[in-house]
């Protein structure tokens, strides 16, 4: 673990500016909403819905673009020319996608309140799409992860989000983890009182298919060649 | 005890091509062991393999008795490939997680980082090590290779930026590593370097290993002397003779160039003649010769590279 974090550290060194901009999102967002006056609330909410979809996707860009970029710089044979194997490698990359989403959530989390409370109504909705929205960034980082290694970058971005569309459909269909904790993501109001009753099965299922995503990664990734231009 | 670095047969294809051809080979200890060849001969792609870069296609090999790609064997491995990459870091941080991540801690890695920099003349250099030039860069990567204190070496062109004065501490460097018991595997295209600090020398095209001895066995067996003969002139027998081996000369001094084997010979048959020896001069050629001939041999059995 130590390993993974000394690599994600310099990973997200390297990309502070991106994430940092990215973070300010939801700021900008809330500013344009309550600057002139007090916004509808289904503005505020879209607008809520609109950031835990862009939350995801950063995830799961990150995530595919990530592997890409160090096999091109050659980066990736400085780290694994040393004692550190392959899912170590891996684990670096999945704290790198899914840190900057932490910065970005706690973005969304103040402004949403902060709009919540300019329309006198409750936030407890907040706090129910941030931790459908921070466990679902594991598992889409995870998968991000899964198709770099198999597929070019923009083809596993693509790949990424439509899964977390084919998700949303097969919650709809009402099949439990990932998918119905995107449905619960996209459903929940920010003035919401009750927490779901399927969220905490949702929570720990979205997990473990994170986690078998990601095993399914680094057994990949360690029967496969680096992809490098040898001599 | 294990040899550090063994190639087991080992095969590495590309779809169709075959870019490492059963390759075996072993580094021993306490020598360093220079890794010749073209461009494209398949130096490189054995250095991935051996690293784990790259799955072997059949074959195998053991890196300080464990499998390539074995993650934990590279903790006492020092590597600096032909190009090193470098994070958003100052050289020190940079030096400082290569240890980290070859299992080394503080405070002793630190000092040991400073001290490295230090003697690669690195201790002022700039907080962005991306920024650096790409002499400086690959000093530094030697920093990193060096760091672990490792007890095998392997290194891809790692003096190919270098100047002079960086050449010559890196020579010292690895002679000294070498002195304490480490092995060292590099490639290098700077034959003048590979002639100075290698024991050994393995030369590889078209991915097949095809010579793999000592330097000064294949300098000596490659071996001329220039003869310079008096008094006879460019009719002579002799000068018929040996025409093939005589080079451009004055009037009544015949040159030749000969196989050290048909030294005797020619000496005693000019004598014979009437002629006076002038001067017999050993010439040895240098690596950078047989590079050329083993290139050329190689291109003739094994077809000219696509």
């Amino acid at each position: 673990m130590i390993k993974a974090w000394l690599i994600a550290k310099r990973l997200l060194w390297q990309n502070r500016w991106l994430f940092l901009l990215l973070a300010l999102w939801p700021y900008i967002m809330a500013a344009i909403l309550t600057g002139g006056g007090q916004p509808d609330p289904d503005d505020v909410l879209w607008m809520l819905h609109q950031e835990c979809f862009a939350g995801l996707a950063l995830v799961a860009f990150t995530g595919s673009t990530l592997l890409g970029n160090e096999q091109r710089s050659r980066r990736i044979i400085m780290v694994l020319g040393r004692a550190v194997s392959r899912p170590q490698y891996l684990l670096s990359l999945l704290i790198t996608a899914w840190l900057p989403l932490l910065l970005y959530a706690s973005g969304f989390v103040v402004s949403g309140i902060f709009m919540a409370q300019s329309l006198h109504s409750p936030h407890g909705g907040i706090w129910i799409m941030l931790s459908a929205q921070l466990v679902l960034g594991i598992w889409a980082g995870a998968v991000s992860i899964f198709w770099s290694i198999l597929l070019p970058q923009l083809i596993a971005s693509i790949a990424s989000v439509a899964l977390l569309g084919l998700a949303a459909y097969l919650g709809g269909l009402g099949i439990i983890g990932p998918g119905r904790l995107i449905l619960t993501l996209f459903e929940t109001s920010f003035s919401a009182g009750t927490v779901p009753s399927s969220l905490s099965i949702d929570l720990l299922l979205t997990l473990v298919a994170g986690g078998a995503w990601f095993a399914a990664a680094a057994w990949i990734f360690n029967r496969r060649d680096l992809n490098l231009s040898a001599d | 005890m294990a040899a550090p670095l063994e190639f087991q047969g080992t095969t590495k294809s590309f779809g169709s091509q075959k870019a490492l051809d059963n390759l075996s080979l072993t580094v021993e200890r306490g020598e360093i062991l220079g890794f010749l060849g073209p461009n494209g001969a398949g130096k490189t792609t054995a250095i991935h393999l051996a690293l784990g870069f790259l799955r072997a296609s059949a074959g195998g090999g053991k890196i300080l008795g464990a499998s390539f790609g074995h993650a934990a064997s590279r903790a006492k491995v020092g590597f600096l490939p032909d190009s090193p990459a470098f994070f958003a870091e100052s050289a020190l941080s940079a030096v400082t997680v290569a240890g980290q991540l070859n299992n080394l801690r503080n405070p002793q890695l630190r000092e040991r980082a400073k001290a490295l920099l230090s003697r690669l003349d690195l201790s002022s250099a700039g907080k962005d090590a991306r920024r650096f030039s790409r002499g400086m860069q690959q000093r530094l990567g030697m920093a990193q290779a060096l760091v672990n204190d490792p007890d095998l070496l392997i290194l891809d062109e790692p003096t190919s930026a270098l100047d002079p004065p960086g050449v010559l501490e890196v020579r010292e460097l690895l002679r000294a590593a070498r002195d304490d018991g480490k092995s060292i595997f590099f490639s290098s295209h700077q034959l003048s370097e590979v002639e100075q600090i290698c024991d050994r020398i393995a030369f590889l095209d078209h991915g097949r290993l095809l010579r793999l001895g000592s330097l000064a066995s294949f300098l000596e067996d490659s071996g001329r002397v220039g003869i310079v003969i008096q008094g006879l002139p460019a009719s002579a027998e002799i000068a018929q003779k040996y025409r093939q081996y005589r080079t451009a000369s004055p009037e009544n001094v015949l040159h030749f160039t000969v196989p050290v084997r048909l030294q005797r010979e020619l000496i005693e048959q000019a004598w014979a003649a009437g002629g006076t020896l002038e001067s017999v001069t050993p010439l040895r050629r240098s690596l950078e010769d047989l590079f050329v001939t083993w290139s050329k041999e190689a291109d003739a059995h094994l077809g000219a590279p696509s």
